[in-house]
């Protein structure tokens, strides 16, 4: 065990600065872009994010079988683990930056604008973003134990597995959170934005040359995670329409649909009930995000499985699709309600004031300014939650109702019983049904940026 | 008759909590009251609180001979307001926007549609609000506070982008506007040109 665990924190701690330094720099080349430029880079990168984690190992897995395994993990980690800084980082730069931050890019010393930018005025923001990223890896048990590669999720999971106990999730507790109340520490003692420097006003440099290494990073990570799936599987296709089993396909992405859809509502009502209370804060919520996201999908599905099997009024519905659903709201809720809370404090507060002052009825305010103002964000919002919880492995694996088959799990059982023209399909209308979600959200958030909701 | 009566009135926010302490002004023969104070002296914040969109502590607060309660809905207190930063709902065109304030018994049809072609609106009256200038937008706004026929009329900076003709555009639309419901216009401005173009007025500093 303890082997294991100084194995699993080499890995996590090496891949995390990995992916922190390539994303640090290709965000720090991509600062000076107009907004507009940074959404469509933000929002085309969905489209990694979106992808069940399982489809870039499995196709790597496919092309190249004899990818050593220590290689293909942290490739995988990589592909996975880049957007959850890069996507947050390239939108943040506009929302916070200031002329002083952008000028300070154009310093001299190059080890100055890594030391004294990047990390002091940026990864402030970035902080929370990197504590996720962090954890997916900490928690993440399926790519370890599709590369074959014993760490630490994949040992616990095993151990969990063999002997049906909650032991090894108190484990894990008991190990991330010393290492998160370091991470509070540091960021409180260095990285507040009171304790950071100014530098003086600069011209920033905003010739095209210096995009291209930012640009060239997105797009050799945005072929390998999208481009490179969607070309192999569908060239993999054509030549096997036939022995596509359609049936199945159609099962598991009526039951993945059902499913998500579910979650989404009831996670944007609960989000909607939290915009509407003036007592729910931004801060807290992110709070209770971090906690979940710390304590990981597996330990949220075990308590699901713990809480319909030792109480008698909810072990009736231990073998439905309720503890599945419960799981994933537990996890997706906090997620709804932060995208709202944030939504709602990029609101022009003035507009909802003035409706209160000229239009008596509540019906009308609502019907002429509250839903129309807010229901691009709402639909964001519902569209990411559909697809990440759609997608969900991790929280969903232990859950699935007998006889119904989860998307991400039904990938799992094609790539062991070798079904790959089904799993062929299934990643094909995946990457189908992103670029339709992506393209929605395109609209829907130029709607938020005529609105005067996202900054511009 | 009391045009603007203030009594004891506290506030303060978390970070700032001394932004009013027993505040107190009355003015008693000026429709037209010019409040007077520094950037960040609280102008605004009146403004909000007598809108009723801040609630703040007080005695008596008494606009063009209303009692103001605390507790009233901000449509109930009778009051218009022109926002310092825009509050026009961007995804409206400007007919909408004007239509959704219109208060038909006290302003007639033809007293609007003169105050539209005086403030040039009709040029751009079915476009959407988030397509007009800053300086369009504004006589928007202003132009739908005063079709809501509303007693009293709150101006938080309304002339920044105003030129000198369409600002004495705006000032008489102002003015009959205050005929016709005999109200009280409260307005705060950095602007000279507009403090010397409102006839009746009493400055009040805060």
């Amino acid at each position: 065990m303890i082997i294991v665990a100084i194995k699993s924190f080499i890995w996590i701690i090496s891949i995390t600065a990995i992916i922190h330094v390539v994303a640090g720099y290709s965000l720090w080349r991509l600062l000076g872009l107009s907004f507009n430029k940074k959404l469509v880079i933000a929002l085309v990168s969905l489209g990694g994010i979106f992808l069940p984690d399982i489809v870039f190992p499995i196709t790597l897995q496919m092309l190249i079988p004899k990818t050593p395994e220590i290689l293909g993990l942290a490739l995988s980690y990589f592909i996975i683990g880049f957007p959850f800084l890069f996507i947050p980082g390239l939108l943040l730069s506009s929302h916070f930056e200031t002329s002083d931050f952008l000028s300070s890019c154009s310093l001299v010393s190059p080890s100055k604008r890594f030391w004294k930018v990047y990390f002091l005025k940026f990864l402030q923001l970035m902080i929370p973003f990197s504590l996720i990223q962090f954890l997916w890896i900490f928690h993440n048990f399926s790519l370890p134990a599709l590369w074959e590669i014993e760490l630490l999720p994949n040992y616990l999971f095993a151990e969990f597995n063999t002997f049906y106990s909650f032991a090894p999730f108190y484990k894990k507790i008991f190990i991330i959170a010393p290492i998160l109340i370091t991470i509070a520490i540091l960021y409180y003692k260095f990285f507040l934005p009171s304790k950071t420097q100014h530098f003086t006003h600069e011209e920033f440099n905003k010739t095209n040359r210096f995009y291209i290494p930012g640009i060239t990073i997105f797009s050799a990570w945005f072929i390998s995670s999208v481009i490179f799936p969607a070309v192999y599987w569908g060239i993999y296709i054509f030549g096997q329409w036939k022995n596509v089993d359609w049936l199945k396909v159609t099962d598991c992405w009526m039951f993945s649909f059902q499913i998500a859809l579910c979650v989404s509502v009831i996670s944007l009502i609960a989000g909607i009930s939290a915009i509407s209370l003036r007592k729910v804060k931004l801060a807290v919520s992110v709070t209770i995000l971090c906690i979940i996201y710390s304590i990981g999908n597996i330990a949220v599905a075990i308590s699901g499985i713990f809480l319909f099997s030792n109480f008698d009024f909810l072990s009736g519905f231990r073998e439905s699709i309720v503890p599945m659903l419960f799981s994933l709201c537990v996890m997706y809720v906090p997620l709804a309600v932060v995208l709202l809370l944030f939504l709602k404090s990029r609101i022009n507060r003035n507009i909802f004031d003035a409706a209160q002052l000229f239009i008596e009825k509540k019906s009308t305010r609502l019907r002429y300014v509250g839903i129309p103002i807010l229901w691009p964000g709402i639909i964001i919002a519902l569209l990411a939650i559909l697809n990440f919880a759609g997608k969900d492995l991790d929280t969903s694996i232990l859950l699935v109702p007998p006889g119904k088959s989860f998307l991400p799990v039904r990938l799992n059982l094609l790539l062991h019983y070798a079904d790959f023209p089904s799993l062929a399909a299934i990643v094909l209308i995946y990457i189908f049904v992103i670029i339709i979600t992506v393209l929605l959200i395109y609209t829907l958030a130029k709607t938020l940026i005529k609105y005067g909701l996202l900054k511009n | 008759m009391d045009f603007l009566k203030i009594e004891n009135l506290n506030f303060g926010y978390e970070s700032c909590p001394l932004i009013f302490t027993d505040l107190n002004c009355e003015v008693n023969d000026a429709s037209f009251i010019h409040l007077n104070g520094i950037s960040g002296s609280g102008k605004t914040t009146l403004f909000k609180i007598i809108a009723g969109f801040i609630n703040a502590s007080y005695n008596k607060l008494i606009i063009s001979d209303i009692h103001i309660e605390r507790e009233m809905k901000p449509f109930d207190r009778n009051i218009a307001m022109v926002f310092q930063r825009s509050a026009l709902w961007q995804h409206l065109s400007v007919n909408t926007n004007i239509k959704l304030a219109w208060n038909k018994k006290i302003i007639s049809r033809d007293i609007l549609n003169s105050w539209i072609d005086h403030l040039n609106i009709n040029r751009f009256k079915n476009k959407n609000c988030s397509k007009l200038s800053a300086g369009e937008q504004q006589r928007v706004e202003i132009l739908r506070a005063v079709s809501s026929g509303k007693k009293i009329l709150l101006l938080d900076e309304p002339f920044a982008f105003q030129d000198k003709l369409n600002l004495e555009n705006l000032i008489k639309v102002i003015e009959e506007y205050r005929k016709i419901t005999g109200g009280v216009v409260v307005f705060s401005t950095h602007s000279t040109d507009a403090k010397e173009y409102f006839t009746i007025q009493e400055t009040v500093d805060i």
